[in-house]
């Protein structure tokens, strides 16, 4: 088989479904709405010469609907389609799985549709490959809002033409939080809690939130990280990130509770307080006890004795004797694309011209050709 | 409005229907009834009239055209020691809610071994002559009876609409009760005078399970129900001028089945017509020979006779309906064939 | 949740499968033939829950006195969790006068009025009644809830979507759980089933729906919390869907020739994956787990043998409870 541009999808069919459905405001996203982003991204992709897709399985009605819809006249542009050939567990290995195995097949590009949790997970395997991140998560601070159908160009630029990978990506921060032999990362924020349980994972109590750990806090993001951005913004951009611990929260988002929120008269001259949005619907009003710089490389033992560690806003592991986890930002993270970049680039420089397409334009982003070996890893369908 | 003097007047069917549903609704608060465009409405057929005015939205709840989940709603609410009087539109909505009615309703007293009680009133509208065709003039009363757990009730006047609705609404049992639009009293509907009449204002019930002599005579026992007893009674005066005599069972209900009226009034005339507007073969009308059968055929001087529809659905054309509808003309034929 | 609660969740969720154990030793303990299964002193088919433990036991840790559940076929484990009398269900299921109905109901029809528990044969059928239980709480000015319990194939039924509707529409305090297995009988729910997440069809009548992925008691015990706070607030309905486990077939005898994920199903058994996250914790130990075991096997013994010793309901009784 001939080499050809190829970009890999993954569609997290579990994201925006947790907790935060009743507990905060927390909105739907359709395994419909996926698949029809899904469809803008084959169309933007298709529309620069992509040839072929490698698209995770799942059992969850995505890779389901995508072949369905792929037999459909109003398919005719999209590129081929083949399916990871994973054992589909309905965890998150499922999305490892499918990102190593696109990452061996040679994939120019990534496509993840998912929020700060499905990054997460994708950026753990996905090495030099450029990442194009799509929300469709509960709390997105780490992908922008992006189109799909942009999206699906962007994509296929970055994967077939060098120039606009080296004007549209860059290599994003990460947290890494380590605790007896247990390595995790974070792409937006590590938080400890002092809860004594996992749970559903998610985290909405910000009185149970003792410390933070910030890639960045970029004004106009939800989550833990806006807790950063109202009283320190930091580009994701920035070297460093931020180191907050805090102090419990008033009862402000609660319209039950009205004046909770006021500013008591006890309270300690270097503490603030701020509002911050946490949670689709949730403004919490948060005691900052101190806001520190987090430098890259430069390990740091979290304060609580025990609690439980966060990682992007989902309660992962507890702790409470011997050693405390170590987290460490570092400038490790996956490549990222900033897909208004590549547009920009791609358009001052012609690529949009038709009948030009980018397959027609040289130098294929990865150094190595997809290998005919690869094959037996993934099934057409 | 109310004066002791005069404590009845005449109302329609429809009228006397709501009428008891209001007086029990306000006797106990745990009656409320539910259905579609039972409210402001009025119910389609007028089973609710006035209710939504004096009960309000909160005990007269228009449903959304749902009728699995609001029937099941109606089961959970009784199970839960409510009393709901359900509507379902038209009895021929059956097929959309049936194992609601059938194995929920129906089935659940029994299969708790009776620590469950579901006192609860399906009503629903049956019946045609109205060119309103195969989906919306069904009678249906014997797929209901055939099926055990339900008592079904089936009233032919304003009198007995109102005591009957009273006794169902007090009944600790599922009862469906199947009102014939043609004997409501509409003013948009073809109707018999019989379907205005002299009800008490003040409460009473009508008991289940006891069939009425609607007319005594000698001749002739026509055992039917619904409409067609008015119709009977109408052809019983006409045929009084022949010189027959003729006698009108008016079953008011199936289940349970008052087989010994039946049995009394055969066994005085010895002929037995069965007028059912109900499908033919495998219903009311097989049963009710079959009570005389299996109790004692001697009595009859002359096979049975059964007028029913012949199992076709029902038509459109009004030619095509009245066909296959037990009309006056075919009643009074078939008693003077009993008679020949 | 405190360290109680989830002890009393473990406990509880042994006590089931210590329950469903021996009831299917018993059941094919007896089948003369054995391919009948009919015959035997538990006759009739038997749908096991072994593996939907964390469903049950996360919601109901939330009821109360006066919370009602509708079950489907499927029922024992929330049949238990919610309360209702092992001796009793037991002597139901071997068909005995002494049973919750008299022998008239058996293992699909279980009956419990003082618990408000009712279980339906007839998939996503119990969903109307819960919303009319749920619409009379409400009307009695209440602060009680109703569960109404499905599988993800029930969900296909049109009284599974005529009651979110309804539940929307009128505010009412339910909280709608479907067990996802995988399997609605041998039929997976991508093949028959457009939109997989039930959390999306909930969105769709403006229901918050969550979706419980990891068959965890505790993510199910928090979403629960949360759902059935919502409901009792009169903040109306909730659905939580939580993805678990058959570990058993459809009904006992189902070889489940159609399933290929047999082979891992003993490892991905919630019960002992929760006892060693217990363990872990310093929560409890080997010899608490024995105890909880043998607490449960001793009561799982009373009521079978209490049902084997209670009376056989003679052919007159067939004719009793038509009527009220």
């Amino acid at each position: 088989m001939e080499a050809s541009v190829t970009v890999g999808v993954v569609a997290n069919p579990a994201s925006a479904r947790d907790i935060r459905r009743i507990v905060a405001k927390g909105g739907a996203v359709t395994t419909h709405d996926k698949l029809n982003r899904l469809q803008c991204v084959l169309a933007g992709l298709g529309a620069m010469g992509v040839e072929r897709v490698i698209s995770m399985s799942d059992r969850s009605g995505i890779a389901a609907g995508l072949q369905r819809l792929s037999t459909r006249a109003s398919s005719e542009s999209w590129p081929m389609i083949d399916f990871v050939d994973q054992t589909i567990t309905g965890t998150k290995t499922d999305t490892t799985v499918a990102t190593e195995t696109m990452v061996k097949a040679g994939v120019g590009a990534i496509v993840v549709l998912g929020g700060d949790g499905t990054n997460r997970v994708v950026a753990g395997s996905s090495q030099d490959v450029p990442l194009v991140c799509l929300s469709t998560g509960t709390n997105n601070a780490f992908p922008r809002f992006t189109d799909p159908t942009v999206a699906g160009m962007a994509a296929g630029l970055v994967a077939s033409n060098l120039d606009c990978r080296t004007a549209g990506t860059y290599r994003a921060k990460m947290l890494t939080v380590e605790h007896a032999g247990r390595v995790e990362n974070a792409v937006v924020d590590v938080a400890v809690t002092s809860g004594d349980r996992v749970g559903s994972g998610a985290v909405w109590e910000m009185d149970s939130v003792l410390e933070l750990f910030l890639c960045f806090a970029e004004p106009g993001a939800i989550g833990l990280s806006a807790v950063g951005a109202a009283v320190q913004p930091t580009t994701r951009r920035l070297p460093t990130g931020l180191n907050i611990r805090l102090g419990g929260t008033g009862d402000e988002s609660d319209p039950s509770k009205p004046g909770s929120g006021e500013r008591s008269p006890e309270q300690s001259s270097h503490e603030e307080r701020v509002k911050a949005p946490i949670g689709p619907g949730l403004v919490a009003d948060v005691t900052i006890k101190s806001v520190e710089r987090l430098e890259p490389d430069a390990p740091v033992e979290v304060r609580s004795p025990a609690g439980v560690i966060a990682v992007d806003g989902e309660r992962f592991f507890r702790f409470d004797s011997g050693d405390r986890p170590v987290v460490t930002l570092s400038g490790a993270g996956p490549v990222v694309t900033d897909v208004p970049a590549v547009i920009h680039f791609a358009a001052t420089n012609g690529l949009f011209n038709s009948p030009s397409t980018a397959a027609h334009v040289a130098n294929p982003a990865h150094d190595a050709e997809p290998k005919s070996e690869t094959k037996p890893e993934t099934r057409k369908r | 409005m109310t004066t002791t003097e005069n404590p009845t007047r005449r109302i329609t069917t429809a009228k006397a229907m709501a009428e008891a549903i209001g007086l029990e609704m306000q006797a106990d608060p745990n009656v409320f009834v539910m259905g579609e465009d039972v409210g402001a409405y009025g119910g389609i057929f007028g089973s609710t009239t006035d209710l939504f005015a004096e009960f309000g939205a909160d005990r007269v709840i228009d449903t959304p055209i749902s009728e699995t989940g609001f029937i099941g709603a109606g089961i959970g609410a009784a199970v839960e020691g409510l009393r709901p009087v359900v509507e379902l539109m038209f009895v021929d909505f059956y097929g959309v809610c049936m194992d609601q009615i059938s194995n929920h309703m129906a089935k659940i007293h029994y299969e708790s071994g009776g620590a469950v009680k579901v006192p609860m009133v399906l009503m629903a509208a049956t019946g045609g002559g109205y060119s309103d065709a195969a989906q919306h003039s069904q009678c249906l009363w014997g797929t209901f009876a055939h099926l055990p757990g339900m008592k079904v009730v089936v009233p032919s006047n304003p009198y007995d609409a109102k005591g009957l609705m009273a006794s169902a609404i007090q009944d600790d049992n599922p009862v469906i009760y199947l009102f014939h639009k043609g004997a409501q009293g509409l003013v948009w509907m073809e109707k018999n005078p019989r379907s205005i009449a002299d009800v008490p204002e003040e409460a009473f019930t009508v008991p289940i399970g006891e069939a009425a002599i609607a007319r005594e005579g000698s001749d002739v026992s026509i055992v039917t129900l619904s409409l067609s007893v008015q119709h009977s009674l109408d052809v019983a005066e006409q045929l009084e001028g022949e010189g027959i005599s003729v006698e009108v069972v008016d079953l008011r209900s199936l289940v349970p089945l008052d087989r010994q009226t039946v049995l009394e009034s055969v066994a005085k005339t010895g002929k037995l017509l069965v007028v059912d507007e109900d499908y033919k073969s495998f219903g009311l009308s097989g049963e009710i020979a079959a009570v005389v059968a299996e109790t004692d055929p001697t009595m009859l001087t002359k096979p049975v006779s059964r007028l029913a529809v012949p199992d076709v659905p029902i038509p459109y054309a009004r030619t095509l309906e009245y066909a296959i509808l037990p009309t006056r003309e075919k009643i009074a034929a078939a008693v003077k064939d009993l008679m020949a | 949740m405190t360290s109680l609660d989830r002890l009393a969740m473990y406990t509880e969720m042994v006590r089931i499968r210590q329950y469903e154990t021996r009831i299917l030793q018993e059941y094919h303990g007896d089948k003369t033939p054995a391919w009948d299964i009919g015959a035997g002193l538990i006759p009739g088919e038997m749908h096991l829950s072994a593996g939907q433990e964390p469903a049950a036991v996360g919601v109901c840790a939330h009821l109360k006195k006066g919370d009602a559940i509708t079950a489907p076929h499927r029922p024992h484990h929330f049949a238990l969790a919610h309360g209702v009398d092992m001796n009793a269900m037991t002597a139901e299921i071997y068909g005995r006068t002494t049973g919750l109905c008299k022998g008239k109901g058996g293992h699909m029809h279980l009956f419990d009025p003082e618990n408000h528990f009712s279980c339906s044969g007839i998939i996503a059928q119990g969903y109307p009644v819960a919303c009319g239980q749920a619409l009379a709480m409400k009307r009695k000015g209440t602060d009680n809830v109703t569960v109404a319990v499905a599988g993800e194939g029930a969900a296909n039924q049109g009284a599974f979507h005529e009651s979110l509707n309804l539940a929307a529409v009128w505010n009412l305090p339910v909280i709608f759980v479907i067990e996802d297995n995988d399997w609605a009988i041998s039929v997976p729910r991508e093949a028959s089933t457009a939109n997989t997440s039930n959390a999306d069809r909930a969105a769709g009548y403006g229901i918050p729906g969550v979706r419980v992925e990891d068959n965890d008691v505790e993510a199910v015990f928090e979403a629960a919390g949360a759902a059935v706070d919502r409901a009792r607030s009169g903040e109306g309905p909730s659905l939580i869907e939580v993805h678990t486990l058959r570990l058993l077939g459809h009904f006992e005898g189902d070889a489940q020739a159609y399933r290929p994920d047999l082979e891992t199903v003993d490892e991905r058994d919630p019960i002992p994956r929760y006892a060693a996250s217990l363990m872990e914790a310093g929560e409890l130990t080997e010899a608490q787990a024995d105890d909880i075991k043998a607490a449960a096997d001793a009561e799982v013994d009373a009521a079978i043998q209490f049902a084997v010793d209670s009376p056989i309901p003679t052919p007159e009784d067939a004719l009793q409870h038509v009527f009220a």
